[in-house]
């Protein structure tokens, strides 16, 4: 287990400096910190097929025993991770971007007061 | 039952999208089409009808196996009498509505298809005998009636109404659906047959009882009875024809169906007589009392509808077992009969005066001679007069009540005779203001005339009314034949009976007191407030949203920032818990640390986690936008030879072009945001707390997340959950990629709902990029050429366009040999789209888009279908969807992967520059959509989302309250 000392101390750092941008009060700074956390979470993922110094990858060819190939589960989960993060990413963009253009400002205490009211709720009624 | 009856009965299924297909060519003929399916349907009908060796008998197709549900259909007596009725009923109504939807209405295409929709789920309610698919058929019925009634829906009234029937009809359906699961827990079988032909065993009784309770809310919501009567009559926003069929003649009578389905289970409980009859025949008395408070002539017979739809359920809870489905079906058929009839007519009084309101109609008899001769009789029957057949009707219900002994029979007469009281009242009140007196002057200009096609529904079911009363022997016999019943003999006159006296005592009655409301006035009556119980649905539905912002608000939810306390909080709680619990494990682990060996890999692993980190710091550090993208970037593309060390190359190759597609899109939003100088916005500075406070949630979420690595692959849970795929990648999938193997092949529905979130991410971006014009004085003049900034640098220009063919070869390649080894359908069609964007970095957006004529969102959307079709496909040789075959193309061999993972990469290709091109141009600010490259789409036209209108957007908003 600690031969994954390497990642656990690569998440941490990942983590810990998107969690950092993200309480940030840009939205620039929201999106990247965002884009770092997805990566962290997938290497979590990742650090769950095990320490693979010495193991091949889960590519198969004749006479390979598949028992000496990395779990391919984690890989294709976060295959899918991927694609779902890009999307969201994307979607984070376009909807900060859009916050920005309608309200002006791109940052979230400006943002705050711009929403207005007191406490930025509105009365909540479906119209 | 054999299959082409079944095939006929849901012809409706069929029809509907033909239909709808033809809409639009046919428009208001377009009912004619429609009327294929009810004639189907009543020919399936009455050959089950008149073939006596197919009662009976059940034709099933195996859905869900292991929950027992089935596709089984079983024509006995009383399906076979709704069966007819709705598509009788179906017939006419559609007749109808081919005159009464005349040019005025628009989308006739989408009125048939939702009405023949509901039909064949009303024919499925009726004729199927597993439980499961009743109910579906049941809420279906619910549902198409949603878009009925909510047919003119920008009317506030429709949308009202319409969601009204919805929720309370749906919300109680789902009292059904408990039911039926206590009825699969007691009989251990969810086919009706079975349940009907086997008793209870007696010590389920109680769950019985509870299970009677639950089907009991799901009869009284659909069939409008007290206390959800509010909103039948407000689901009479719906055009004439839908509040004919679906509101007198079908989906509300389907709790009657019901009651009749379930008697022979629940009919001897002990509940079963006091329940239908209290809540039966109270809602016959208030409906009845209603009708006579409103004015408009709908909302009357939606009351009247209601008091009968009360009767009809009530007498369920004194009829006895040996009499049953010969009575009851007479009433069912009388009321359709008539109601229908009722409600035909006020359409055309409605369609020919514009008006349904009591006060300003009159003298309409000599006008439409042919309408009110079979209004007379509709209101005849309503009021139970001799020769109709509500008198037969009447009269049978009389007999039973009085010699029904005890409270409940005491109470029915009671009821029965005052509701029969006020329902001669009514009937009386509508005949004398609408078709006698004077005909006011206003509607004397707007009255026309109606033409034949439209009075010829109501005509026949006047007929059938009077010849049913002329003929009480047929009548019977008719409702009889469906049931196991012995039919007593009708006659047009049994003598000086005590019903026969007890009407008459209802007809003298009613007589006075309409002469003296007559001479009184009317005026006096008006609905009291009381009466309306919408009232507390709309404050039920409007207390919702109220409380959750109470709720909200009582929590301190208001400050985004506190959501962060909650989620750092929580994280930091579980971390302590779980150092806490875990704490001699964790200190071994600690204990341990640089154990193991160093090793090429390892270093080089140690390598990559000092670049990435360096990355991170960089990116917390810096403050100017774009090189903190780059810092980002950099741990990003670190993270990708991470991992190659991990030995996920196909992960590499993703995350790599990912990162690239990714760092593209933000850079598009940074060059705005540099332009517009928001970068750089001032900020007010942090509080020493504040900063302390953000490091240590970042420090608490870090080490929450390292400490899971550490951790996670110790405990005992974890094990190598891939031997499987690895071992039977080649035998069964014939690929040696395991991990792309297991995306297309053995987890392709993961994949396949993956790309579906890809498009609809891609479809919210658009949505988020454009905005309509929002009128044509504020338009937005685009000029037609290119507006985007095109390099004119040579060398970008060679290299991009040079580049083109051979990337795509490339990308060809990786997505050919993805099976095998490293690759893919989503690698390839990203490696596309960024060779497409770069393209169109050098030759602008528009000029990339004319010569670019395909629509990336139709790619995308034909991406997905090809990806559900090939997943669907195996289904057709009766194989579970998704699984893989191998074929033969000329010399090369093609699977279903294959073509599943081309989905995959269309999908991919459309959405990615669907994304980034209108970015592109948003950010330069100019409309998402424009004229030329969607030449099809002319209402996807857009401006800006920057743009401003001439007038502020302020002045409008309040223009419109």
């Amino acid at each position: 287990m600690t031969a994954q000392l390497d990642t656990a101390l690569l998440v941490t750092v990942l983590a810990g400096g998107a969690i950092y941008l993200c309480l940030s009060r840009r939205f620039l700074r929201k999106l990247l910190g965002f884009l770092m956390l997805s990566n962290a979470a997938n290497l979590v993922v990742l650090a769950m097929a095990g320490d693979p110094t010495g193991a091949r990858a889960p590519t198969l060819h004749e006479g390979v025993d598949p028992a000496t190939a990395v779990d391919p589960v984690p890989q294709a989960l976060i295959l899918t991770a991927i694609v779902i993060g890009f999307s969201v990413a994307a979607y984070l963009t376009v909807l900060l971007y859009r916050i920005y253009v309608d309200s002006g400002t791109a940052t979230t205490p400006r943002l705050e007061r711009i929403a207005g009211g007191s406490d930025g709720l509105d009365d909540g009624v479906i119209r | 039952m054999k299959a082409f009856h079944v095939a006929l009965l849901l012809s409706p299924f069929l029809s509907a999208p033909l239909v709808l297909a033809l809409g639009r060519r046919l428009g208001s003929r377009t009912g004619w089409a429609a009327l294929a399916a009810p004639l189907l349907g009543l020919v399936s009908c009455a050959a089950l009808y008149l073939d006596p060796q197919a009662r009976g008998t059940t034709f099933s197709l195996s859905w869900v196996p292991s929950l027992g549900v089935a596709l089984a259909f079983t024509a006995d007596g009383l399906a076979l009498f709704y069966g007819l009725l709705v598509a009788g009923m179906g017939l006419l109504v559609t007749l109808y509505a081919t005159h009464y939807l005349d040019d005025r209405y628009g989308r006739h295409g989408s009125f048939y298809f939702t009405l023949q929709l509901f039909m064949g789920a009303m024919l499925v309610t009726v004729f199927t005998s597993n439980l499961l698919v009743l109910f579906v058929a049941w809420e279906l019925t619910g549902i198409t009636s949603f878009f009925l009634i909510g047919f003119q829906h920008d009317q506030p009234k429709a949308q009202r109404g319409a969601r009204m029937a919805l929720v309370t009809t749906v919300t109680t359906g789902l009292g059904l659906l408990a039911a039926i699961a206590l009825l699969q827990q007691i009989f251990g079988t969810l086919d009706l047959t079975r349940i009907l032909a086997t008793p209870a065993p007696p010590e389920s009784r109680g769950l019985l009882s509870v299970a009677f309770g639950l089907a009991a809310l799901g009869i009284l919501g659909k069939s409008a009875l007290v206390p959800f009567h509010y909103w039948l009559p407000n689901a009479m926003a719906a055009p004439t024809p839908v509040s004919a069929y679906l509101h007198s003649a079908t989906m509300v009578k389907l709790g009657v169906f019901l009651s009749a389905r379930l008697f022979p289970v629940f009919g001897d409980l002990p509940t079963w007589g006091p329940v239908l009859v209290a809540f039966g025949f109270s809602t016959f008395l208030l409906g009845a009392l209603l009708a006579l408070l409103c004015y408009d002539l709908k909302a009357i017979l939606a009351y009247t509808t209601v008091a009968q739809l009360g009767l009809l359920v009530g007498q369920y809870g004194w009829a006895a077992p040996e009499a049953l489905h010969f009575g009851d079906l007479l009433h069912v058929l009388n009321h359709s009969l008539y109601k229908a009839c009722l409600f035909m007519v006020v359409g055309i009084v409605d369609h020919c005066t514009g008006t349904r309101d009591l006060h300003q109609l009159g003298g309409l008899f000599r006008r439409m001679p042919l309408t009110g001769a079979v209004a007379m009789v509709g209101l005849a029957a309503m009021a139970g007069l001799p020769l109709t057949s509500g008198f037969v009707s009447k009269e049978i219900l009389l007999e039973t009540a009085l010699h029904r002994p005890g409270m409940l029979g005491m109470f029915s007469l009671a009821s029965l005779t005052l509701g029969s009281v006020l329902h001669a009242l009514v009937a009386l009140r509508v005949g004398r203001h609408v078709f006698f007196g004077k005909m006011p002057a206003q509607l004397e200009e707007s009255f026309h005339a109606p033409s034949f096609g439209l009075q010829l529904p109501p005509l026949f079911l006047a007929a059938g009314v009077l010849l049913f009363g002329l003929w009480p022997a047929g009548f019977g016999a008719f409702a009889g034949s469906f049931g196991p019943a012995t039919v007593p003999h009708l006659a047009l006159w049994h003598g000086w009976t005590p019903a026969a006296l007890v009407s008459l005592g209802i007809f003298a009655t009613a007589g006075i007191a309409f002469w003296l409301t007559e001479h009184r006035g009317w005026a006096r009556l008006f609905m009291p407030r009381a009466a309306r119980m919408e009232r507390i649905f709309d404050w039920a539905i409007d207390g919702i949203p109220a409380f959750g912002l109470r709720f909200n608000r009582a929590l301190g939810f208001g400050r985004s920032s506190l959501y962060l306390v909650f989620v750092a909080g929580i994280l930091f709680g579980s971390l302590m818990l779980f150092v806490i619990v875990r704490a001699g494990e964790i200190a071994a682990l600690l204990g341990a640390l640089g154990a193991p060996a160093p090793s090429m890999d390892r270093l080089l692993r140690w390598g990559v986690v000092a670049i990435v980190s360096v990355g991170t710091f960089l990116a917390m550090r810096w403050e100017r936008p774009i090189p903190q993208l780059f810092a980002v970037s950099l741990a990003g593309f670190g993270v990708a030879y991470y991992y190659v060390l991990y030995r996920a190359p196909d992960l590499a190759l993703t995350q790599l072009l990912v990162e690239t597609a990714t760092l593209l899109l933000v850079l598009l939003v940074v060059v705005r945001f540099k332009r517009d100088g928001a970068d750089l916005e001032p900020l007010p500075p942090r509080s020493r707390r504040s900063r302390l406070a953000r490091v240590a949630i970042a420090t608490a979420g870090g080490l929450f997340f390292g400490m899971g690595v550490l951790l996670f692959p110790s405990l005992p849970l974890m094990e190598r959950a891939g031997g499987y795929y690895l071992e039977s990648s080649i035998p069964l999938a014939r690929g040696a990629n395991a991990v792309n193997t297991i995306v297309v092949d053995f987890r392709g529905f993961d994949t396949m709902l993956e790309i579906t979130a890809l498009l609809i991410a891609g479809l919210g971006c658009l949505g988020l990029l454009s905005r309509k014009r929002l009128s044509p004085v504020a338009r937005f003049e685009f000029p037609h050429r290119d507006l985007l900034p095109v390099p004119r640098d040579f060398i970008l220009q060679s290299v991009a366009l040079g580049a083109f063919v051979p990337l795509n070869l490339f990308a060809l390649h990786i997505f050919f040999r993805g099976h095998d080894a490293p690759g893919g359908g989503f690698v390839a069609g990203l490696i596309t789209a960024l060779s497409l964007i770069l393209v169109s970095f050098v030759l602008g957006v528009y000029g990339f888009r004319r010569r670019l004529r395909v629509m990336p969102m139709v790619v995308a959307v034909l991406g997905v279908l090809l990806a559900l079709g090939v997943a669907s496909f195996p289904a057709l040789q009766g194989l579970p969807p998704l699984s893989h075959r191998h074929f033969h193309l000329g010399p090369f061999p093609v699977g279903t992967p294959m073509l599943f993972d081309l989905g995959v990469y269309l999908a991919v290709v459309g959405v990615t520059l669907k994304l980034v091109l209108p970015l592109m141009k948003s950010v330069h600010g100019l409309p998402a959509f424009v004229q030329d490259e969607v030449a099809n789409f002319t209402s996807a036209l857009s401006e800006p989302i920057d743009y401003r209108p001439a007038r502020p957007p302020a002045a409008r908003t309040k223009e419109v309250a």
